[in-house]
């Protein structure tokens, strides 16, 4: 960008040309200047200081850091978010693959158009709503679980689901079940329609059945989907908040304790507002060597098919 | 072979449809059970209601309506932010070269990978120091300031996908920027524009987090935060919540049964941003 002292028309136009686009830009680095990278910079900042939200603010260097690592919670919390992660990958890899396999297997193309739009309907439902069904139907005195178990005579496994420390952890990741509906769902899907016919038609002619078929063709097919659905699945369960925030609160006890959670109480809560920013960029750090991870592990698999 | 295999076409339809009626039974329950009162839905869950207690919307309606229209209005304000800022910088991206570019670029993209809950807190110092608490502005601002990195992202790469010949002509033509983005570039963006305020729209209408953090009074109160503090009596109990959850659907549960196909469209591409 070179600045012309000349009145010359040209070099007046010139210079239009060239601060163009960054007047396009404007508008939205100045909204992602004051609402995304300030709070970022202050979240790291202030990880380095003891604040209590007011007048106490004080630099305590790595204080935070190491408060943070010798804090019980914080492992139980992590702890507990390895738990959701294996569960939540687990069934990921093998619940939406199962029903858009099904899903394929219909003949009728109309039929399998409508029994997909479908299966979608529960992602356009408010997932505060979502949350809020599934906790009436796992709560302790009036839930439908509960009244399920009693009527075909389970009475003793009535329990209440979210409020006992024993089932807390595994009622969340009930939640949804049986896990079919969602992108996963539709990213199988979405795949195994991009199958290219003849292949089917060769496999068909070579007298191959159905397992075979899932295992040479379908399974190497959707390679892609499955590596974006792991890599999804990760981040998600790592930063899994609002359903645990409206059902338990990381209770009872700390047995649905994860680090978004601590995250918050610390902060407004307890008003460690340093604290709370270091259990932030903890995370962050953690989120992002996973991306990384994820991003090598699938470029490496890539060069090689 | 021929009847195996029929067999097995069968037991797949079957299982097929025991997992559609499992994923959907949740809804049902809540529809059901939003017309019936306490007793009812201890007595029977699943059944269909011989008594319509409508009383149960007309008892949710009145804590709900205020808090839908605020979002309403804050969900169409994210959208439009998104839209506009995202097109005119998505533009830039695609049809200038300049310094810094790809610089700039990834400034823009970066802090997808920040997880939502880490700035949670460090926004909300924001909005405060800033005199934005409890304000329109805060619920809209902050959300859009996420969802225009996925939206810059997608529309660059439609407009990077638009002939280069019509924006050779219209130049030639003697049109300007201005003229070439609203006569070429958002005609030709329906398609992504569409994707992204349906994307935009439900995350906006969905989000409980920020709302929760970012408004307290009456005046702001969002639907998804109103909705975890309906009240109900003893008599109708659970039904009003459940009348309050079926209201707070309908809008998008609406929009999906007239547009399912831009809506499946909107939901894959805004969740695999990752």
């Amino acid at each position: 960008m070179q600045k012309s002292n000349s009145e010359s028309v040209k070099s007046k136009k010139n210079f239009g040309r060239v601060i163009r686009p960054y007047l396009f830009l404007l508008p939205i680095f100045t909204l992602m200047i004051i609402f995304k990278y300030i709070p970022f910079v202050n979240a790291i900042v202030t990880s380095f200081y003891k604040w209590n939200g007011g007048n106490v603010r004080e630099f305590i260097g790595l204080k935070n850091y190491i408060d943070l690592f010798q804090d019980k919670q914080f492992w139980i919390a992590l702890f507990n978010c390895v738990k959701i992660c294996v569960a939540n990958l687990v069934i990921a890899l093998t619940m939406p693959l199962l029903a858009a396999e099904l899903l394929y297997a219909f003949r009728s193309k109309k039929a399998q158009y409508y029994l997909r739009t479908l299966m979608t309907f529960p992602m356009v439902v408010p997932g505060v709503v979502v949350i809020l069904l599934w906790k009436w139907i796992l709560s302790g005195d009036t839930g439908v679980l509960n009244t399920v178990l009693t009527n075909i005579g389970l009475e003793n496994l009535v329990t209440p689901w979210l409020g006992s420390s024993k089932t807390a952890l595994f009622s969340i990741i009930l939640i949804g079940f049986p896990w079919v509906s969602g992108l996963n769902f539709l990213l199988y899907y979405g795949a195994l329609q991009a199958i290219p016919g003849e292949l089917l038609e060769a496999a068909k002619i070579d007298g191959a059945n159905i397992f075979q078929r899932f295992f040479r063709i379908d399974l190497p097919m959707l390679a892609s989907q499955t590596k974006l659905i792991i890599t999804l699945c990760l981040i998600n369960s790592l930063q899994v908040f609002e359903t645990i925030f409206i059902l338990t609160k990381g209770g009872p006890g700390t047995s649905t304790m994860v680090p978004s959670i601590m995250l918050y109480e610390s902060a407004f809560s307890f008003k460690k507002y340093g604290y709370s920013s270091a259990i932030g960029v903890v995370m962050f750090v953690i989120i992002l060597i996973v991306s990384a991870f994820n991003q090598k592990f699938l470029k490496n698999t890539e060069t090689m098919d | 072979m021929r009847l195996s295999s029929r067999i097995l076409s069968i037991v797949s339809r079957i299982l097929f449809y025991i997992l559609l009626i499992l994923t959907l039974l949740p809804f049902y329950l809540l529809v059901v059970n939003s017309f019936k009162n306490a007793a009812g839905i201890i007595k029977d869950p699943f059944s269909v209601p011989d008594v319509l207690y409508i009383i149960n919307y007309e008892l949710a309606l009145p804590q709900i309506v205020k808090p839908m229209l605020n979002s309403v209005f804050v969900t169409l304000a994210i959208i439009v932010i998104t839209c506009v800022l995202s097109l005119l910088a998505a533009y830039a991206f695609a049809r200038y070269q300049f310094f810094l570019k790809e610089v700039l670029y990834f400034g823009v993209i970066a802090l997808l990978m920040i997880p939502g809950f880490v700035l949670l807190i460090p926004q909300f110092v924001q909005v405060v120091d800033l005199g934005l608490y409890d304000t329109y502005a805060a619920l809209i601002l902050v959300p859009a300031a996420y969802q225009v990195a996925m939206g810059t992202f997608l529309m660059r790469s439609s407009i990077e996908g638009m002939p280069k010949s019509l924006f050779e002509a219209a130049e030639l033509a003697g049109a300007n920027d201005l003229q070439i983005l609203r006569y070429i570039v958002v005609p030709l963006s329906r398609p992504i524009l569409a994707t992204v305020s349906i994307m935009t729209g439900l995350s906006a209408w969905n989000n409980y987090m920020w709302p929760l953090v970012a408004s307290t009074s009456e005046e702001t109160r969002q639907i998804s935060v109103a909705l975890n503090q309906l009240v109900y009596d003893a008599v109708q109990g659970k039904g009003v919540q459940l009348a309050g959850y079926v209201c707070a659907s309908l809008p998008i549960v609406i929009m999906f049964c007239l547009a399912s196909k831009s809506f499946i469209e909107g939901l894959s591409q805004g969740a695999v941003k990752g």
